[in-house]
C-alpha cells in the first residue's frame, strides 16, 4: 500500500505525459489514415485501403504549386545561408560597439508577427512601383528576409563551440586563409550550416502568413493553394497532398542528417 | 604602373573597411531594404487618408480612431486576446508535465523523446490544422464516434467557431511551450529537490514547494511566447474558424485583399505588432525580475 502511494505520483505523471504525446500526434495520424481511406469520410476502425486520393493529389492542379513551393524553399534556404554565414562570423568572431543591438536587429524578423511582415512587404513593393516582382521573385525575396535569422542563429551556435586552435594549426602549416576556411572551418561548422538550411527550407516550404500576400494567379505556393481550396471544398485528396508535402520535408531532413548529422546539433546538448 | 600599385597598397590597406563591416553589411542591407523599410512604409501608410478607394497624401489618425472607438473592431481585438489567453494557458498547462519529465529523465530515450516533441513542427501548420478539421467537423471522427456510441443524437459544433480555433492553436503551439519550460526546469539544480526529499518531503510536496516556484520564469516565458504567437496566428483561425470567426490576422487579410483599404489594414497591423511587442517586453521584464529574485 505504501509502495503504491509512493509510486502513484510518478506513474500518474508518466500516464499524463503519454496522453499528451498521443494528442500531439493525433492530427498527423488522422491525416495518414484519411489519405489511405477509400471513402469521403474517415471510418474508424479503417475499412479498406485505397491510393485513389494520392492519384488525385498527383494532378497538375496540385503538382504545379508543389513545384513552386519546392523551388522557392530551395532558393530561400540557399539565400538565407549565403546572407547568414558572413553575418554569423561577424557577430561571433568580432568584438565591436553595438554588437548586441546589431544581433537583435538581425534576429528581429523572427520575433515580429510574420503576417505584419507580409503586409509590409506587399505595400512596400506596390508603392515602390515594383508590383512586377509580385509572384515568385517577391516570394523568394521575402522568404529570405524572414529566414536569415534562422541561418545566423544556427551557424553562430556552431561557431561558439569552435576550437580556433585548429585554424591556427592550418595557418601555421602554410594554408592560405581561403584554404583554411574551406578545409577546416566550413567542415567543422557543417552541422550548424545544414541546420540553418533545413530550418529555412521548412519555414519557407510551410509558410502561410507571408506567402499569403505575395502569390498571384498562376504562381501560388502549396500551403496557400490548400488554404484557398479549403475555403469552399473539403475532401480527402487534401490529406494525400499534405502527406506528399510531409514526405518532401522528411527527405530534406534525412538528406541533411546524412550529410552533416545535424539532428545531433538540434537535439543533442 | 607596377611600382605605383605596390606603393599604393599600404595606404589602401589602411583605408580598407573593417572586416566586421564587410561580414555584416550584406545581411544588414538586405534586411534594411526588405524588412525595416517595408515596416516604416507600413507605419507611414497607416497615417494616410483613404478616400474613394484611393490612398491620399494627407496625414490622419482616423484609422486608429476608427479601430479604437468602433465596438466591432474592438470586439475582434478582444476575441483575439481572449483566444490567445486561453490558448497560452492550455499550452503552458499541458506543456509543463511533458517539459518536467523531459528535463528530469535519465532515460537513454531522452533525445528521441525531445525529437518527438519537435517532429510535428516539420509538418506545416496547414497539415495539422487540416487534421483537426477531419477530427472536429460535423461528420468528423469525434462526432461519428460519439454518435455510434449513442452518446449524442446531433453533432456537437466543434469547428467553425472559437472552440475549434482554440483546440487547433493549442496543438500547434504546444511544442513552443514545452521547449521554453524544459529549458527553465533543466536549469534548476536537482540537488535542491533531493535535499527536500532527504528532509522528508514527498514527491508532490517537493514539486509544489521547490520545483514549481523555481520554474516560474519558464512558466511566464512559455505563457507570453504562446500568447504572442497565438495573437498573430492566421492559418488556424482561417481554417478552423471559418466565416463565423474573425481575429486580428484574418481581419487584416480581409481589409487588405477584399476591402482594399490599405491604410486601415496597415493601422491594424501596427496595432497587432504593438500587442506582440508589449507582450514580449512585459515578458522580458517579468522573467528578468523573477530570475533575479531566485538567484
Amino acid at each position: 500500500m505504501s509502495q503504491l502511494k509512493r509510486h502513484l505520483p510518478r506513474w500518474g505523471l508518466l500516464a499524463v505525459v503519454g496522453i499528451i504525446y498521443a494528442y500531439m500526434f493525433l492530427p498527423i495520424t488522422v491525416v495518414v489514415l484519411t489519405s489511405l481511406n477509400p471513402g469521403q469520410y474517415l471510418q474508424l476502425p479503417p475499412r479498406g485501403f485505397s491510393l485513389r486520393w494520392y492519384a488525385a493529389a498527383l494532378s497538375p492542379d496540385w503538382l504545379e504549386p508543389f513545384r513552386v513551393s519546392l523551388m522557392l524553399a530551395l532558393l530561400t534556404s540557399a539565400a538565407a545561408t549565403a546572407l547568414g554565414l558572413p553575418a554569423a562570423f561577424g557577430l561571433v568572431r568580432h568584438r565591436f560597439r553595438g554588437r548586441e543591438a546589431i544581433n537583435a536587429l538581425l534576429l528581429s524578423p523572427i520575433s515580429l508577427p510574420a503576417i505584419v511582415s507580409g503586409v509590409a512587404i506587399l505595400q512596400f513593393l506596390s508603392l515602390a512601383g515594383l508590383q512586377g516582382l509580385i509572384g515568385f521573385n517577391a516570394l523568394v525575396l521575402a522568404h529570405a528576409a524572414i529566414t536569415v535569422p534562422y541561418a545566423i542563429r544556427t551557424i553562430a551556435i556552431s561557431l561558439h563551440g569552435f576550437d580556433r586552435s585548429l585554424e591556427q594549426a592550418a595557418a601555421n602549416l602554410g594554408a592560405s586563409p581561403w584554404r583554411t576556411l574551406r578545409h577546416v572551418t566550413l567542415p567543422l561548422i557543417k552541422p550548424g550550416l545544414f541546420a540553418g538550411m533545413v530550418f529555412a527550407f521548412i519555414v519557407s516550404f510551410n509558410n502561410v502568413p507571408v506567402s499569403l500576400f505575395l502569390v498571384r494567379p498562376g504562381m501560388i505556393t502549396l500551403p496557400i493553394r490548400i488554404l484557398n481550396y479549403l475555403e469552399y471544398r473539403f475532401d480527402p485528396s487534401l490529406a494525400a497532398v499534405n502527406m506528399l508535402s510531409l514526405v518532401v520535408i522528411l527527405i530534406i531532413v534525412a538528406a541533411a542528417e546524412r550529410a552533416a548529422g545535424f539532428t545531433k546539433f538540434v537535439y543533442g546538448r | 604602373m607596377e611600382e605605383g600599385d605596390r606603393a599604393l597598397r599600404p595606404a589602401w590597406r589602411e583605408r580598407r573597411l573593417p572586416a566586421v563591416l564587410v561580414l555584416l553589411a550584406p545581411s544588414l542591407i538586405y534586411l534594411l531594404v526588405l524588412f525595416f523599410v517595408p515596416l516604416g512604409i507600413l507605419a507611414a501608410v497607416s497615417v494616410l487618408k483613404f478616400h474613394n478607394g484611393l490612398i491620399v497624401r494627407e496625414l490622419t489618425l482616423e484609422h486608429y480612431v476608427k479601430f479604437l472607438t468602433d465596438p466591432f473592431y474592438l470586439g475582434i481585438m478582444w476575441n483575439t486576446l481572449r483566444v490567445a489567453l486561453i490558448v497560452s494557458a492550455v499550452t503552458t498547462l499541458l506543456g509543463y508535465p511533458v517539459a518536467y519529465v523531459l528535463a528530469r529523465t535519465r532515460s537513454r530515450w531522452k533525445g528521441l523523446l525531445i525529437a518527438l516533441v519537435l517532429a510535428p513542427e516539420l509538418s506545416g501548420v496547414v497539415l495539422r490544422t487540416y487534421g483537426w478539421l477531419v477530427i472536429l467537423e460535423d461528420r468528423g471522427v469525434i462526432n461519428t464516434l460519439l454518435r455510434s456510441w449513442g452518446v449524442i443524437a446531433e453533432p456537437i459544433r466543434l469547428v467553425h467557431n472559437y472552440t475549434g480555433v482554440i483546440i487547433g492553436l493549442s496543438h500547434v503551439l504546444l511544442p513552443f511551450a514545452i521547449l521554453a519550460l524544459m529549458a527553465s526546469i533543466q536549469a534548476i539544480d536537482p540537488t535542491l529537490e533531493q535535499a527536500a526529499m532527504n528532509l522528508g518531503a514527498g514527491r508532490v510536496r517537493t514539486f509544489l514547494r521547490i520545483t514549481l516556484p523555481l520554474s516560474a520564469p519558464g512558466v511566464l516565458g512559455a505563457f507570453f511566447l504562446t500568447f504572442s504567437l497565438s495573437a498573430s496566428a492566421y492559418a488556424t483561425p482561417a481554417i478552423l474558424g471559418g466565416k463565423g470567426v474573425e481575429v486580428m490576422a484574418t481581419m487584416i487579410y480581409t481589409q487588405l485583399l477584399y476591402i482594399l483599404n490599405w491604410p486601415f489594414a496597415a493601422a491594424l497591423s501596427v496595432a497587432l505588432m504593438a500587442v506582440v511587442l508589449v507582450t514580449m517586453f512585459a515578458s522580458a521584464r517579468l522573467v528578468g525580475r523573477m530570475s533575479g529574485v531566485f538567484q
